[in-house]
């Protein structure tokens, strides 16, 4: 008789790194479980992370290496309040890869453009990383990051490199104005206004008819509505931008039905959907 | 494909095997309420076939209310296999309508379709579904407007047809013809046309009782057209969001997923019954919550169930068993609210 | 059908009724001998409402959502007439006491009911295999049409709810209400009503262990469908309900389905609701699994009655009997 496999059945990678990104945000080296592969990985994925006894998150994967992967867990509640007293040495469960992931390889030879608007920025990363071993299959990349105030900011470090690439353009902008933040305010779709940006320094403004730019959004609900009625205002080809939703999710392979909207699963079908799918799912995410 | 006509005795001689140690046999029998229900049989005269549609539906048999997905314990610190796969016994459910028989369709294509569930696999692999046709209908069933027919139903292993005092029985699957043979070795064999004159009898008679019959084609895959309609506040205006209908419901499978700790080193990973009803269905950890008002819920519900699967799997997921409006505390009707969705798609109702 | 109380009730309304108010009350559901809770807004949805023998809806859980969840009736210009059972009224006293509700908005309308139905005593009289297509009350007589055309008559007294043959006729209104029909007459026939003894399923006698088993043995088919806790006007933690948390996450409870589990969430809802339970019966009418909850329940309220001297639904005053304590209270 062919036993079907237990699909909720973690494996167990043991925690390498960790770093606080900021006061809430903490990230997670893992190695690389044997019984998970790594080309099986894509950027935009995500993984069910548990702790046994305490409960399951659906966590996106901020960077996928030959023998490691990178998490950033926002401590939001019980059970992601639990995964921040983890440490170096511990082991944590791993359920994945789950999900479409972004349309990365269908994205050859075109621009890419990340919007991220705060805690957005933990899956986009996985884009940037990507992008950056791959870098010959694109044209050149943008990161457009609205944090929420200078506190929030992550991946300090890695933004300092991002800066310095040739072939990258890197934006950032916090809510409000702060005392000793010399830089933008405002919301990042700032960077989307033709007449508020600087033509020569935002991508796709060089890209005429739009036709050689990807555009992945990762942020919270109200903030894509600005996003989509930016876009609209330029007639950006809403076939070309791809958001990655969140919703309540707990089995993460499509049968517990808290994630659908609409007939889509956000966990199965999703988490990425092209802006031109989602016109046409009801707006429960 | 042999079909059978036997006598009751004969019948007794089909369950009988799975009244021994180590197999379950499920059927209609009455509780201790005096309602008719599936429940696990000691005794075959136990078995009450001659009355309106159990009460509950058979899923818990494939899906129960609750079961461990993996465990852990001191000596195995993380998760495990659970024990409980492996120790499920094979089983048999009996006297199963069409309406359910097209529900346990529907589950199996939901629950294996993907990723597929190892626990509903496991027990559905086990388990021999023997149908019957449905001679007492309801004032809550529809059936025939979900495409469904009364006396008839491929889903099944064994199909059973009453007639009279007599039992006309057909094979299938090759599960179920390769059960059969095992018994039949004194039934009397018939032609098939014999099975079906008598299937299409039951249907015309049942239908005839059937309080209505909705014509559903012309709006199948147009629902959406009315998602910002009206209409639905009239019926989420009575909804207590108590989550009865999806429990009774034969094809409702949500569930929830939670870790519990029975000592500090014993627990496990277990799923609940839960339902798109509830005002914590859609709640993020963040506070925000898609399905705030018991009118979108009550919209999902029914769009899930009369478009949602149609757009997915090309699925009705409702086989009219009627179950929701019997059960539902304040009246809430399902027919009512698609004839209304037919009035609001320009589609008359005669 | 003749209904001679629905007709007073919505010939009152109709007097009354102003342009902002709305109505609480029930109407036809597309099913025979079921009503469905609905909100009037205008003078032609008057003409839907229907009372009487099939009005087995407290309508008073309803109100607790006005005023807080969806908060329609901070929109609500107007007042909101509820058409209540004298039964239900207990209940809305109740709330009010309970501070759920804000009396001024609330229009009270009690007509003189004359008992409802136990639709499982119906079906018990039908048999188990068969069903109705139509049902009307003609004075003590319940006329049914089979599925299958046959004519079928029932005494309304062999049908009608325990809770009505147990009924003794005594609420106790403080706020302003109007009653539809003859009060006094109602007072007097109702305490004729309680033709038999409460059943009881706990005795009082129990305790411990043997309570205990016997709670356990009840409860064993409950299947956590939060049913019994949604349908009551006394339960009114929304949005924070301890059973909406499972144990890992600050609750009390799992969610499995065992036979620990099921009764700690009883118990937990025994105690809470008690001092505001108005026995409306409403937990055991939903209950998908036919457990006798209002019977159960009962235990706890001869306790209440026992130990406080207290009846919850009997005044807008009185303090809550678990919360309060009085100067000179004898607590032995």
């Amino acid at each position: 008789m062919n036993q079907t496999t237990n699909p909720y059945l973690p494996s167990y990678a043991q925690i390498i790194q960790t770093k606080e990104e900021n006061s809430t945000i903490k990230s997670f080296l893992l190695e690389l479980p044997e019984t998970i592969a790594q080309e099986l990985i894509m950027p935009g994925q995500f993984f069910q992370l548990s702790i046994p006894g305490y409960g399951e998150a659906p966590i996106s994967v901020s960077e996928i290496n030959e023998k490691t992967l990178l998490f950033c867990v926002a401590n939001m509640g019980s059970f992601t309040q639990k995964i921040h007293t983890l440490g170096v040495g511990d082991k944590i469960g791993l359920r994945g890869p789950y999900g479409n992931g972004f349309p990365i390889s269908a994205s050859t030879n075109s621009n890419l453009v990340l919007l991220a608007g705060g805690i957005g920025l933990v899956p986009l990363r996985s884009v940037v990383s990507y992008f950056f071993h791959h870098q010959d299959n694109f044209k050149n990349l943008e990161i457009l990051y609205g944090a929420k105030s200078s506190n929030d900011i992550i991946y300090r470090d890695d933004i300092k490199q991002w800066r310095h690439k040739s072939n990258t353009i890197f934006k950032l902008t916090i809510d409000k104005p702060e005392k000793d933040w010399n830089g933008n305010t405002g919301f990042v779709t700032q960077f989307l206004n033709p007449t508020t940006s600087d033509p020569s320094e935002v991508l796709f403004h060089l890209d005429k008819n739009f036709s050689q730019t990807k555009i992945f959004v990762v942020g919270p609900p109200m903030m894509l509505n600005s996003v989509y009625q930016a876009l609209a205002a330029i007639n950006f080809p809403a076939e070309h931008v791809f958001v990655s939703l969140e919703n309540r999710m707990k089995c993460g392979i499509g049968k517990c039905g808290h994630c659908n909207a609409g007939s889509q699963y956000v966990c199965l079908d999703g988490p990425v959907f092209s802006w031109k799918t989602l016109q046409s799912m009801p707006n429960e995410y | 494909m042999h079909t059978y006509q036997i006598s009751k005795n004969q019948l007794n001689q089909l369950l009988e095997p799975y009244l021994q140690v180590g197999a379950h046999l499920i059927a209609p029998s009455l509780n201790s309420l005096g309602q008719v229900s599936y429940n696990k049989i000691q005794n075959i005269n136990e078995i009450a076939l001659n009355t309106c549609i159990p009460l509950k539906p058979p899923k818990s048999y494939l899906f129960p209310e609750s079961s461990t997905l993996v465990q852990f314990d001191e000596k195995n610190p993380h998760l495990l296999e659970s024990d409980a796969s492996h120790s499920i016994q094979k089983q048999m459910i009996f006297g199963l309508r069409p309406c359910d028989l097209s529900a346990i369709a529907y589950l199996d294509a939901f629950f294996t379709s993907n990723i597929s569930d190892h626990d509903y696999a496991q027990r559905r692999e086990n388990t021999l579904i023997v149908g019957i046709a449905c001679e007492y209908p309801s004032n809550a069933c529809f059936c025939t407007s979900m495409g469904i027919e009364p006396g008839n139903c491929a889903n099944a292993d064994i199909f059973v047809v009453p007639q009279g005092q007599e039992y006309l029985i057909e094979g299938l699957t090759v599960k179920g013809q390769e059960y059969l043979a095992t018994l039949s070795k004194d039934w009397k064999e018939i032609s098939p046309e014999l099975i079906t004159g008598r299937k299409n009898e039951i249907t015309e008679q049942s239908s005839s009782k059937l309080i209505e019959h909705i014509d559903l084609s012309k709006i199948r895959g147009r629902l959406n057209e009315i998602y910002a309609s009206d209409f639905w506040n009239k019926y989420s205006e009575a909804c207590i969001a108590c989550g009865a209908c999806t429990f009774d419901c034969p094809t409702c499978s949500c569930f929830d997923v939670n870790d519990t700790l029975k000592s500090s080193t014993v627990g496990c990973r277990y799923r609940s019954w839960d339902s798109c009803s509830f005002g914590d269905f859609t709640l993020h950890a963040s506070g925000h919550n898609p399905r705030s008002s018991k009118l979108h819920r009550l919209r999902q519900r029914i769009m899930h169930k009369y478009h949602y699967t149609v757009e997915k799997m090309d699925l009705w997921s409702c086989t009219g068993c009627g179950r929701c409006i019997r059960v539902c505390p304040v009246g809430i009707n399902t027919r009512s609210i698609l004839k209304d969705a037919k009035e609001a798609l320009g589609e008359p109702n005669n | 059908m003749i209904n001679e109380i629905r007709d007073a009730i919505i010939h009152y309304l109709a007097s009354v009724m102003k342009k902002e108010d709305a109505i609480l009350a029930l109407r036809y559901s597309n099913t025979p001998g079921v009503l469905t809770p609905f909100i009037a807004r205008n003078k032609e949805d008057l003409n839907s409402i229907e009372a009487g023998f099939f009005h087995l809806n407290n309508l008073a859980v309803y109100l607790s959502e006005f005023f807080q969840r969806e908060n329609q009736l901070s929109k609500l210009n107007g007042a909101l007439y509820i058409v209540c059972k004298p039964c239900d009224a207990k209940s809305v006293m109740q709330m009010i006491s309970d501070q759920q509700i804000v009396a001024d908005k609330v229009k009270l309308l009690v007509y003189a009911c004359e008992g409802i139905a136990d639709m499982k005593k119906i079906k018990a009289e039908i048999g188990l295999d068969k069903d109705y297509k139509t049902i009307e009350l003609h004075h003590a007589e319940l006329s049914l049409t089979l599925l299958d055309g046959t004519p079928l008559s029932i005494p309304k007294a062999k049908v009608l709810a325990d809770k009505c043959l147990e009924c003794n006729g005594e609420y106790n209104i403080s706020l302003p209400y109007v009653f539809v029909g003859d009060e006094k007459k109602w007072k007097t026939n109702a305490s004729n009503f309680g033709k038999i003894e409460k059943k009881v399923l706990l005795q009082d006698q129990k305790q411990g262990k043997e309570l205990f088993e016997q709670l356990k043995s009840e409860l064993s088919v409950c299947i956590r469908c939060n049913a019994c806790r949604n349908v009551c006007h006394a339960c009114f933690c929304s949005e924070k309900c301890i059973f909406d948390r499972p144990k890992m996450t600050v609750g009390f409870l799992d969610k499995e389905i065992a036979p620990s589990d099921n009764i700690l969430y009883h118990m937990i809802r025994f105690y809470h609701v008690a001092p505001n339970c108005t026995a409306c019966g409403e937990c055991e009418r939903v209950c998908p699994q036919g457990i006798p909850l209002s019977h159960l329940y009962d235990y706890f309220h001869r306790l209440m009655q026992e130990s406080f001297d207290f009846s919850p639904g009997s005044s807008d005053s009185i303090r809550q009997a678990m919360l309060s304590y009085r100067l000179g209270e004898d607590l032995a």
